[in-house]
């Protein structure tokens, strides 16, 4: 499993923890998870995941946005939201620094699809290093 | 409030000035709502001038003469009451017959004034309309206020039921499309989750009803003499199976009833709620301790635990709906974010209220004051 890409999961609903946890590591993947902005900007620097999947409305300082912007572009964040419109598909990474966004509830195949796009590896060598 | 717009539609240009002169240094005070209004005055000498003065820029008061050389004065009254309802005409004139009161009035005249009047009589009827139209702003403004509270209220709602939704959905999408892998223990701890979330989203709504019926007064309230240590021992057996799962302790002070006039469903309200807090937020192996002691007209409640307890910042936004501190130790804790909210409203309707004690790490104590309840029902 050395080989494994990371997701580091930060969102407020444990469920989504769990959710996440089922379908990514079933496809090879190594998942951690952070309930808040703290927590994970901390498994961030400690974990150095391929990819992050962030929640926008989480309480307080623990915004989205703000865990964003601290992480900076140096990995690809994928947002999870519950509010954006049908039409918000699109993200202007110079303005939002999300590299794309799945509304919820989450379909497995759609964040599988989105992850490997992100993570820019094939569907036979899911989780792989190229 | 800034200054009150009135126009002076009268052909005499000293009556005009009169009334300019007068209304420009008068002030009303309006003592039960603590507010002063002055007023800026402007005048038209015809009907038709006065029209195009309303139009431009709508008065709060217009004092319409009713005998004007061009169209009457209730001409303009007709034709600009309809289309400016926040502006009040009062028609001032010397021969009023009933015939023109009436349709004055019927055309949304606010009051009348009789020529020739004194300074005192035009005062009189200015300060009444000013009363009239300060509270009647004072109203829509605590309107709106309610309408944006409403809205608050409602969009958070919706975000709270809509969380569980998306929960259950997820699940059962991955348990259909085998999303998992082939471990079956995955799924069976999803349905068990799905369970759980459906669970919650009962209370809350439960919790939305509880506190809908109490706000509107609707609830039905049977006033008897409660023992509330009863109640609070069935409350603790509600939550032992939870409890015991964790291995925590719970307890009641004492033996003897604890009686005060209640409605009973209001006071288990209360005592669920408060029991079910100091578990679910309470350390394995914790303990839960309930006290009740009648202090001369009141009796007073404290539901301890030894949990996770609270910074102050979070127990200064424990008391708004939907709240629910969320940090690193409360995630997988579920709830409606209602229940203090209603355990508020409750005690409120026994002259009583609920505060807390918190000291992060330590544990949180919750205590609940309450008088006996007046012996007719009056929320």
């Amino acid at each position: 499993m050395g080989d494994a890409k990371t997701i580091l999961v930060i969102d407020d609903d444990p469920d989504v923890h769990f959710f996440c946890k089922s379908v990514l590591e079933a496809e090879g993947f190594r998942v951690i998870t952070a309930a808040g902005g703290a927590s994970g900007l901390a498994a961030f620097r400690a974990e150095k995941p391929d990819l992050i999947i962030l929640d926008i409305m989480m309480e307080r300082i623990d915004t989205g946005y703000g865990v964003a912007e601290e992480i900076g572009k140096s990995v690809p964040i994928l947002l999870f939201s519950s509010m954006l419109n049908p039409s918000d598909e699109t993200f202007d990474p110079a303005v939002v620094p999300f590299s794309d966004v799945v509304r919820k509830p989450i379909e497995p195949e759609t964040l599988l699809n989105k992850v490997r796009k992100l993570l820019a590896c094939g569907k036979e060598q899911p989780g792989r290093l190229p | 409030m800034d200054a009150l717009r009135v126009l002076v539609v009268d052909d005499e240009l000293w009556i005009r000035s009169a009334v300019a002169r007068d209304l420009s240094e008068y002030i009303v005070n309006i003592p039960d709502i603590n507010e002063s209004v002055r007023f800026v005055v402007d005048e038209a000498e015809t009907g038709e001038e006065a029209l195009e003065k309303i139009a431009a820029a709508p008065p709060d008061i217009v004092l319409l003469d009713l005998k004007l050389p061009g169209i009457s004065g209730l001409d303009v009254l007709e034709r600009a009451a309809g289309k400016h309802p926040d502006t009040v005409f009062v028609m001032v004139t010397a021969y009023a017959s009933i015939e023109t009161a009436v349709r004055a009035t019927k055309s949304g005249a606010y009051d009348f004034l009789a020529k020739p009047f004194t300074p005192d009589e035009l005062e009189h009827v200015v300060q009444k309309v000013a009363r009239h139209i300060v509270i009647a702003s004072r109203a829509k403004s605590l309107a709106e206020e309610q309408r944006k509270v409403r809205f608050q209220f409602i969009s958070v709602l919706a975000h709270e039921l809509k969380a569980p939704l998306n929960a259950i959905e997820g699940y059962v999408s991955a348990i259909i499309e085998r999303s998992a892998g082939a471990d079956q223990r995955i799924y069976d701890e999803m349905l068990l989750r799905c369970r759980t979330r459906t669970r919650f989203m009962r209370k809350l709504i439960i919790d939305l009803l509880d506190l809908t019926r109490l706000e509107s007064g609707e609830k039905k309230r049977e006033l008897v003499e409660v023992d509330l240590r009863a109640v609070a021992q069935a409350a603790l057996e509600t939550a032992a199976p939870d409890a015991a799962a964790r291995s925590i302790a719970l307890h009641v002070e004492g033996d003897a009833p604890v009686l005060l006039r209640a409605d009973r469903s209001e006071m288990e309200i209360i005592f669920n709620n408060l029991v079910s807090n100091a578990v679910k937020y309470n350390k394995d192996g914790g303990v839960v301790k309930v006290r009740i002691a009648r202090q001369d007209d009141k009796v007073h409640v404290s539901v301890s635990d030894t949990g996770i307890g609270m910074t102050p910042d979070e127990v200064q936004r424990l008391f708004q709906p939907f709240v629910r501190i969320k940090n690193d130790k409360t995630v997988g804790i579920l709830g409606s974010g209602l229940g203090l909210t209603i355990i508020r409203k409750i005690a409120a309707m026994y002259e009583g209220d609920v505060s807390v004690d918190s000291e992060e790490g330590k544990g949180s104590v919750f205590n609940v004051f309450l008088r006996d309840a007046a012996p007719v029902a009056a929320p």
